[in-house]
């Protein structure tokens, strides 16, 4: 079959050329319409159910909403974990669903469930937008040029801010295609307030619901029909609307019984205020209005980043002129910058492959037709990518090495060279075209099978990341996939283009001049291979010593799953003491930012503080996500002391804890917080989940693993997810001084609601905006205890009494938030380890705390974070690997027939080991699966080396020379292209091992195996495999007569 | 006898300013006696009125028979602190802990002279000092703390900030009359900045809150 392609590729050129052509202009389009990001998304299939709950403590909102929400989605077929949050003022629960499943039809099974549940009156759950992990991808803010500095014009300014984000920004923003959500967090929604005085109220006998009822039978149109007359019609309308504060002013709430008129500015205040926020926004040091655009899923994050940062540049031109509106964060920045790491890599190497295989192979016109087999076979694997979903990014195109790539073409090649060389030689005289084309179709069959039997080993031992599942599965799946397609791509290449360029440009007065380097390698090569030959066996104690040394290296090392991708910025959250409140905890995070902004390194920082309108991160008050956005690193002062961002965020915290009191600091990075929060329900790298029933007790335990983690060397920071209880008023109405009242509960529960909660009564409507009526307390009233125990209780008709006369008034303490996991309660002890490898850490802190926590039952711990999808991989890899090793030995046996050679040939793959362990500890890296991946390759690579060594051998054998000449010609001559695959290998590799940019850590461990190994794989290959191969003739040829021996 | 003591108030005085500079250099102290006449009277405010009950010092929230609200789950203020746990001072941040110690913005927390801060971080919350003749006298209606149903403020005594409660005795425009057991001739108190200057005394003090780092 293969002999058939080959020498149909060798007649039809022309075709294979047009083919080529047609699949180059494909490769271009596809290239155009790939789908890019910097990292693959990993967000597991997931459905964010939100529901605004008023008046409920968490506790009460876990037992009336979230747990009934949770009760119905267990039934839904495919969900694996349900996971909920409670705090005050919302109930969130993510239902995550296996990973098959469609996010539409996730959604629809969840909203068909939603449908029939019954929950309290007025409670209305909702799905969160259609987006994952990588879903934010664009943050703004809207501020003033010139901010007001009186507090009362300064509210109105945030108000008018508001409401350009909300009414003139936000709608237009959500016309961009992608966009499947605007998240507004900061401000303060533009709210009419009706402030009772509650003396007045009380002296007029006026109740809360009187001015409730006077609003509503105002402000409303009503429609009269038409009426006609003798040869027109007339349409007639009521106009009752309220306009402005005037208005609201003149409503009519009472007449008293001597006939006085009570309107509403006779007892209450009508002004703005501000409302009662879940969350704030500040962007360097000052107040604002933040918004985020959300991606929708599966869309392409840099085009619809490119897309909303030309609509917002649209939207800038409508603006106000005291209006600014700049971008903070582009997500389309990070892909640029890490594909421009890739990019670079990739080039580089590409650069340097080429570069050496002139220098190797010394025929310029061979080193050509190599060189182009990498941009063709780039664009090809582009068009598979596309037909597969395959996304580009950090993963699936940094892991490319084009040495690795060519070595089909490679070998193929050189022995055309070699062939045509020989041919010539033997002819005397240049080749005709006839005898280029006949030559270089024998070239290329005969080494078609070590070409194409290496080069398949090397897909075989990638086969097994395609079993990976969850985020592992996600993560090195593509790699897999962009790999194996490229690898084919060549190999389709090396029997198809290669020699049809070889038949056609090759010159047939050849000559396989020794380029100096190859000399060079030869003239050292010679004495070392005859003196291995000479002391076989210490050869053999160095193999296998080499062997044993790798395998002892390895065992000690410390693993991870993937080094931390570093996104350039960095983010800060901060957490503060529970009962903080708004106000301060804003204070708080405007003075961290002046300090934060004080650092040159820094172009801009700013946070969201609480939950913001779309609460996908139902956070309390009392924490905040900053951003710390950072200038490009050539733009950092030279003479500052701080070099590298590891430098800048030991400076930031070192300085932010000694200025700014009563908060601590977790360090992260935007899209790696998301994550952690979308997977695990947690926002640090590692968890410890403590489950059980009684709240106090779990976050007590979780109190005592924050401490003993804590002190672990490594640990960085630590902390337990719960801060513990907060203050609460709480009035307990007394139902015997109501029965004596004669009335029910109902009174003196709707004056606090809507006295000092606030209550919506009405809309004042601004062409299509509209803007709540709310009546409530002033904020001085409120917060006055002595006020909110007098407020008035309207008892009957012109009757109140003080709510103190009827409730009892005490101050409790309440859990903060409640959160779930599969239907129990758990605490997270929140732990970012620092200067160590996780999955160390994570065995010792879990060994420290069972020797110290004795659980009582019903109570435990699990961990969670990246190391699960360490062991995860790990495990599903000791199975699969050594499987794909036994695929290998069977093809090797069924291609050589040989016990002996097959068990020679494998031996290359642990004799790598050793320069892939030692490589990855010069370089201080802990084992990840980017290394695994890289071992996975190098056993296929430095297999292949070994093939073509035996197979040449066998070739020797097969021409009848003594098992001495066989060894030594043998090796000699494929000394070439050993080297050649090796050091197309190793310098495809050596930009990706050294590279600097944004990203580069997460392919290092990759290269820094392979490079190591390959190096190391070569020497002993050379060197080792002869002298066994010597030194075991009887095993490995039986046949072979006496006197070859 | 006389001049001795008034060569140790002075003495007291020094010393108190002289820390309170060590301790903000950049804050900006008001040192102006506040003058209140003696006929500012005794005459309590009717929203005052729970307010009137003897504080302990050290004990900041205080139950009120009068108070129209009580307290059904003791502040953590009125627990006595566990030996151990009082004194943050000598311990780093650990994990689970509080950012307490050298070079973090609370330097020490003691149980009886309440909470040091570093003198970036009296810079940075912009607190205002001013120094008071004795433990009865007149304050702006900002510089008091209100905490559930007790009020207070900040006395600087030593480098160290503590919450003091206090008994309301006058309502007038913008400001109250009040006196303070614990606060004593040539003390300062906290007029600015007491919001996050409360924020940092719930954080350093209450247990509840972070959990023990040791």
């Amino acid at each position: 079959m293969i002999n058939k392609i080959i020498q149909f590729s060798v007649n039809s050129r022309m075709f294979v050329f047009m083919a080529t052509i047609i699949l180059l202009i494909f490769g271009y389009k596809s290239f155009q319409t790939l789908s890019i990001d910097a990292v693959p998304d990993i967000t597991n299939t997931q459905v964010q159910i939100n529901t605004p709950v008023k008046g409920l403590v968490p506790e009460e909102i876990e037992r009336m909403v979230t747990f009934p929400i949770e009760y119905s989605m267990n039934g839904i077929p495919g969900v694996e974990t349900i996971r909920s949050i409670s705090r005050f003022g919302i109930s969130q629960v993510t239902v995550i669903f296996k990973e098959a499943t469609q996010i539409l039809v996730a959604r629809q099974l969840v909203s068909e469930k939603l449908q029939n549940l019954e929950l309290p009156d007025g409670v209305v759950p909702e799905m969160g937008p259609i987006s994952t992990g990588l879903g934010e991808i664009f943050h703004y803010s809207v501020a003033a040029i010139d901010p007001e500095t009186d507090p009362d014009k300064r509210l109105l300014q945030l108000m008018e801010l508001r409401s350009l984000q909300d009414w003139f920004i936000k709608p237009r923003l959500l016309t961009v295609k992608g966009v499947t959500e605007v998240n507004t967090i900061g401000g303060y929604e533009k709210q009419y307030f009706i402030q009772p005085d509650i003396e007045k109220m009380s002296k007029f006998g006026l109740h809360f619901d009187d001015i409730e009822k006077a609003i509503e039978q105002t402000n409303i149109n009503v429609g009269g029909g038409y009426i006609q007359q003798t040869g027109e019609q007339l349409l007639v309308r009521g106009v009752g609307l309220l306009k402005n504060f005037d208005d609201i002013n003149k409503v009519v709430v009472k007449r008293l019984s001597d006939y006085q008129v009570i309107r509403v500015r006779d007892i209450a205040k009508v002004k703005y205020d501000k409302q009662i926020r879940t969350g704030a926004a500040t962007v360097n040091g000052a107040e604002s209005i933040i918004g985020t655009a959300f991606m929708l899923l599966g869309e392409n994050s840099r085009s619809v980043s490119d897309d909303v940062n030309t609509k917002l540049n649209q939207i800038k031109k409508d603006l106000p002129s005291w209006v600014k509106l700049d971008v903070l964060y582009n997500r389309s920045d990070m892909v640029d910058a890490t594909l421009g790491t890739v990019e670079h890599n990739l080039f580089m190497g590409a650069g340097l492959v080429i570069l050496f295989l002139l220098m190797l192979v010394g025929n310029l016109r061979a080193a050509i037709i190599t060189s182009i087999i990498i941009p063709i076979s780039l664009l090809i694997t582009f068009i598979l990518m596309k037909w597969q979903n395959v996304s580009g990014n950090l993963m699936s195109l940094g892991a490319l090495d084009f040495g690795i790539i060519v070595d089909g073409a490679v070998i193929v090649i050189e022995n055309c060279v070699h062939k045509l060389q020989k041919e010539g030689q033997k002819a005397g005289r240049e080749l005709t075209r006839a005898e280029v084309k006949k030559y270089v179709t024998q070239a290329a069959i005969e080494i078609r099978s070590a070409a194409g039997f290496g080069e398949l080993i090397v897909i075989i031992v990638f086969v097994p990341l395609f079993a990976l599942t969850g985020v592992e599965g996600k993560m090195f799946g593509p790699m897999a996939q962009t790999f194996i397609i490229a690898l084919c791509s060549a190999l389709l290449l090396s029997f198809t283009l290669v020699p049809a360029l070889a038949a056609t440009f090759l010159s047939g007065k050849t000559t396989d001049k020794k380029p100096y380097l190859m000399g060079l390698a030869e003239k050292l090569f010679a004495p070392a291979l005859a003196t291995a030959l000479k002391f076989k066996k210490i050869v053999l104690g160095i193999g296998v010593t080499s062997i044993v040394a790798g395998v002892l290296l390895f065992s000690q090392m410390g693993s991870e799953f993937i080094p931390q991708l570093d996104e350039g910025d960095f983010a800060l959250q901060f957490i503060r003491p529970a009962n903080i409140n708004t106000e301060n905890s804003v204070k708080l995070q405007m003075l961290s930012e002046d300090v934060v902004k004080e650092f040159p390194q820094v172009k801009n920082v700013f946070a969201r503080t609480g939950a913001a309108e779309v609460a996908t991160d139902p956070m309390g008050v009392n924490i905040s996500d900053s951003y710390v956005m950072l200038h490009k690193r050539e733009d950092w002062p030279k003479d500052d002391k701080i070099q590298s961002k590891k430098d800048l965020i030991k400076a930031v915290k070192e300085k932010l804890e000694l200025h700014v009191p009563a908060q601590v600091l977790m360090v992260s990075q935007p899209v790696e917080l998301r994550f952690n929060e979308l997977l695990e329900g947690t926002r640090a790298d590692v968890s410890a989940k403590v489950f059980g029933d009684d709240l106090d007790k779990i976050i007590a335990y979780s109190k005592e693993v924050a401490e003993i983690v804590g002190d672990i060397e490594g640990a960085g920071e630590a902390e337990s997810e719960s801060k513990g209880k907060s203050p609460m008023i709480q009035y307990t109405p007394k139902i015997d001084a109501l029965a004596q009242l004669g009335v029910t509960a109902r009174p003196v529960l709707d004056a606090i609601s809507t006295a000092i909660g606030g209550k919506e009564i009405g809309h004042i409507y601004d062409g299509v905006r509209k803007f709540p009526i709310v009546t409530r307390l002033s904020e001085d009233e409120r917060k006055d205890v002595f006020t909110i125990s007098q407020l008035p209780v309207g008892i009957s008709e012109g009757y109140t009494v003080p709510i103190e006369q009827v409730a009892d008034i005490n101050f409790v303490e309440t859990f903060t938030a409640v959160a779930r996991e599969n239907s129990q309660r758990r605490v997270a002890v929140l732990i970012n380890p620092e200067t160590r490898d996780i999955e160390s850490f994570v065995n010792e802190a879990k060994r420290r705390v069972d020797e110290k926590i004795k659980l009582p039952e019903g109570y435990y711990i699990e961990w969670g974070g990246s190391f699960k999808n360490l062991q995860s991989a790990k495990e599903r890899l000791a199975i699969l690997v050594p499987l794909a090793m036994l695929i290998i030995i069977g093809m090797l046996y069924a291609a050589f027939r040989n016990f002996a050679q097959v068990i020679l040939i494998f031996a290359c793959a642990p004799m790598a080991l050793i320069g892939g362990v030692v490589s990855l500890n010069i370089l201080g890296m802990p084992f990840s699966i980017s290394a695994g991946v890289g071992f996975i390759a190098l056993s296929g690579i430095s297999i292949l080396n070994g093939v073509v060594l035996v197979t040449y051998f066998n070739r020797l054998i097969a021409e009848g020379k003594s098992a001495d000449d066989v060894v030594r010609e043998g090796a000699m001559s494929r000394l070439r292209p050993v080297l050649m695959t090796a050091l197309t290998d190793i310098f495809g590799f050596l930009p990706m091992m050294f590279s600097t940019g944004l990203g580069a850590e997460v392919q290092k461990p990759l290269a820094t195996v392979v490079v190591g190994g390959i190096f190391t794989a070569t020497i002993l290959t050379l060197i080792v495999i002869p002298s066994l191969y010597r030194l075991f003739i009887k095993f490995m040829q039986p046949e072979l007569k006496e006197n070859l021996i | 006898m006389n001049k001795l003591c008034i060569i140790f108030l002075i003495f007291s005085l020094t010393i108190n300013m002289v820390n309170a500079e060590e301790g903000d250099e950049h804050a900006s102290h008001d040192h102006k006696e506040t003058k209140h006449s003696k006929d500012d009277g005794h005459e309590h405010n009717k929203k005052q009125k729970h307010d009137e009950h003897k504080h302990s010092e050290g004990h900041d929230n205080i139950e009120s028979s009068s108070s129209p609200v009580h307290v059904e789950h003791t502040d953590h203020d009125d627990h006595k602190e566990e030996k151990g746990h009082a004194d943050h001072g000598e311990h780093g941040e650990h994990g689970g802990g509080k950012a307490v110690g050298k070079g973090k913005a609370i330097e020490e927390v003691d149980e009886n002279k309440g909470f040091k801060l570093s003198k970036e971080a009296i810079k940075t919350l912009k607190l205002k000092l001013q120094t008071v003749d004795g433990d009865e006298f007149s304050i702006d209606k900002t510089t008091l703390v209100s905490s559930k149903s007790t009020k207070g403020l900040y006395r600087f005594r030593g480098g160290f900030f503590k919450f003091m409660p206090v008994e309301l005795l006058k309502e007038s425009k913008g400001k109250y009359l009040v006196k303070v057991k614990g606060v004593d001739f040539g003390d300062q108190i906290v007029i600015d900045g007491v919001g996050l200057l409360r924020v940092t005394d719930v954080y350093s003090t209450d247990t509840s809150e972070y959990g023990h780092s040791h």
